[in-house]
């Protein structure tokens, strides 16, 4: 990896150094680690991922390049967000690579213990999954073939906000799911979220 | 003293069910005060603290170098989270859901844990002392929070005065005694809140308790107000918001003064004085002015402010002691807030430059982030969020990063709640799993 390999020393300058920290010898520093760099998006998104819910989505085990151009999206406000937009600003495309790549090499944790969900809303959910879903979320949403996000075992406080967002237009989507979300309706959003976050790993 | 077998067993808490064969063989047990508690035979990283900072750093360092040992001091048991504390207030989040211990630490990531009273730390020996003896350590991280500046006050008194006048800025005991007291007023009687001047713990939290507060009189005593007498010129953090917020929903409600610093407390007569005027409450919210935790006087790292810790941007080591490192509130590292999410990031970025330190590497450049929720009302919040890094120039940036939610629209800020109560949820579980 780029940027785990290129070893670019930061020499501080003594002078600048001194006055941050009273510290008077130079130090040299390396640049961080993917491991490292990846560590501050647990405090929201849980340990290596594993979100404890019940609004943050887990993002460990995520497709990377799904991850990568996720983050993009919210840096450059093609997908609506509270924070994630603002945070990303602060990460250049390399970082947001490792950050991508560190978070594929964990497992994916489905929010098996997870409260409210509906057992009922989650079997009338499989029925829509079926009928408009399951050609880019294959395996009920476990998968992430043709670049899409796991949905399956996802956090049900997320996929509510989700669901309401692509149908309030706030969230850009393919135009093939655009197509298919236009002829499901609220109530058929909610059990679709049901669905998926009843998927078990 | 005499610290006999079942002493070391007691001080040792829960280590001792889970984590102390990892010291290999029984520990030996030494009599008199200077005891050895816990004779080191592994590289060790004492950790001391263990709120937002000292659990992220203890977990961490083990994550980064499990062949580390780890051990985690605190005086207590359990903590109570500062952060969502205000919530307590309205009755949305009752205070003891914020309550944290330390059992999954020890069992999860072999962390033990020492429940004991730090009274000294010897920088040039690597020891910390305890009643009941001392903890050597190769490195030290030292995450104390905050303690309070109470001589700053004329006549406060350190035990009596928070009892009447609670400041409830270390949550727990003190939150439940000001609910309790917002409570038991009348309807009609005058709330006064006093903010020191920054810096704080938590910048925006006294604002957010205004609209708690407010909120609470607004609802079920109408004919009460909420006096804030602030010791800083302007709002201090997340300003235009909390101004649009007291004018939308608090109107006549909170009365804002500004570069109101209370000098003189009468705890018996209620009475609070900024030298200009007296103000006399029924319920009087007195947050005294604030320094780094007692332990880091004690461990010698305080600047030449004898308040706050100076360190080093990359590693949080001590600019007063080598192998002290500083994380948290207590630390001087402008231009971090005092924030539990900044404590968090602290934490992890300090861990894994100290293993690196102690495998003779190179420290990381580390990255931190911060973000920090307000509640304007039961179900709307703000935000404020930053990146911190290193500049070119070895300084630590936001990069103009900062940014808050652009304004008190219903929509976002009814996201931004949502996403608060995930956000507590997270960085609580994070600390203890």
């Amino acid at each position: 990896m780029k940027l785990a390999s290129t070893r670019m020393k930061l020499w501080l300058a003594g002078a600048g150094f001194a006055a941050v920290a009273g510290i008077a010898p130079a130090q040299a520093a390396q640049p961080a680690t993917p491991e490292m760099l990846t560590l501050t998006c647990y405090a929201c998104h849980g340990t290596r991922g594993a979100s404890a819910g019940p609004l943050q989505p887990s993002i460990g085990g995520q497709n990377a390049k799904y991850m990568f151009d996720t983050l993009k999206r919210y840096q450059s406000g093609e997908r609506p967000s509270t924070v994630m937009g603002r945070i990303m600003a602060g990460y250049s495309d390399p970082e947001i690579k490792a950050i991508a790549e560190q978070l594929a090499k964990y497992p994916f944790v489905a929010a098996t213990h997870q409260k409210g969900v509906d057992p009922a809303k989650a079997e009338l959910g499989k029925a829509l999954h079926d009928q408009h879903c399951k050609k880019c979320h294959q395996d009920n949403g476990r998968d992430f073939a043709e670049g899409a996000g796991i949905l399956g075992g996802q956090w049900l406080g997320f996929l509510k906000v989700v669901f309401e967002e692509y149908k309030a237009g706030k969230r850009s989507m393919p135009k093939e799911m655009q197509e298919r979300i236009g002829k499901v309706s609220d109530a058929d959003c909610d059990n679709l979220a049901h669905f998926y976050a009843a998927q078990k790993h | 003293m005499t610290v006999n077998r079942r002493d070391f067993i007691r001080i040792l808490g829960a280590a001792a069910a889970t984590g102390l064969a990892g010291c290999a063989g029984a520990p030996a047990v030494h009599s008199g005060a200077a005891g050895d508690l816990l004779p080191q035979r592994a590289r060790r990283i004492v950790v001391v603290g263990g709120g937002f900072g000292g659990t992220i750093a203890a977990k961490y360092a083990r994550m980064a170098d499990p062949s580390i040992e780890v051990v985690l001091i605190d005086r207590d048991r359990s903590h109570f989270s500062c952060p969502f504390s205000n919530l307590h207030f309205i009755g949305k989040r009752d205070i003891g859901e914020n309550e944290f211990g330390y059992s999954k630490m020890a069992s999860t990531w072999g962390v033990k844990t020492v429940f004991g009273e730090v009274s000294a730390i010897d920088g040039a020996a690597r020891k910390v002392i305890l009643d009941e003896g001392f903890i050597t350590y190769d490195r030290l991280i030292l995450s104390p929070g905050i303690d309070f500046r109470f001589d700053e006050i004329e006549g406060y008194d350190a035990k009596r005065t928070p009892l009447a006048m609670p400041h409830a800025w270390k949550a727990g005991e003190q939150t439940r005694l000001l609910k309790k007291q917002l409570d038991a007023m009348e309807n009609g009687g005058t709330v006064v809140m006093a903010i020191p001047p920054a810096p704080y713990r938590c910048p925006p939290g006294p604002y957010e308790r205004a609209c708690m507060i407010a909120h609470y009189l607004k609802t079920q005593k109408p004919k009460s107000k909420l006096i804030v007498l602030d010791g800083n010129d302007q709002i201090a953090s997340k300003g235009k918001l909390f101004s649009a917020a007291w004018e939308t929903f608090y109107k006549g409600i909170i009365d804002y003064r500004p570069a109101h610093k209370v000098a003189k407390a009468d705890a018996q007569a209620m009475l609070v004085d900024t030298g200009v005027e007296a103000i006399k409450g029924q319920v009087i919210n007195l947050i005294p002015s604030q320094k780094a935790g007692l332990i880091a006087a004690a461990a010698g790292v305080l600047g030449d402010d004898k308040r706050w810790c100076p360190v080093d941007p990359i590693t949080y080591e001590s600019a007063k002691v080598p192998r002290i490192h500083v994380i948290g509130d207590a630390a001087s590292i402008a231009p971090m807030p005092k924030s539990g999410n900044a404590a968090n990031s602290q934490g992890k970025m300090c861990a894994y430059n100290v293993v690196q330190l102690m495998n003779g590497k190179e420290p990381m450049l580390p990255t931190m982030v911060n973000v920090c929720y307000s509640y304007i009302n039961p179900e709307q919040a703000v935000t404020i969020s930053s990146v911190y890094k290193i500049g070119p120039d070895g300084k630590l940036t936001d990069n103009k990063t900062t940014k808050t939610t652009a304004n008190i629209d219903p929509y976002i800020t009814k996201l931004e709640a949502k996403y608060g109560t995930g956000w507590i949820t997270a960085i609580l579980d994070e600390m203890t799993s």
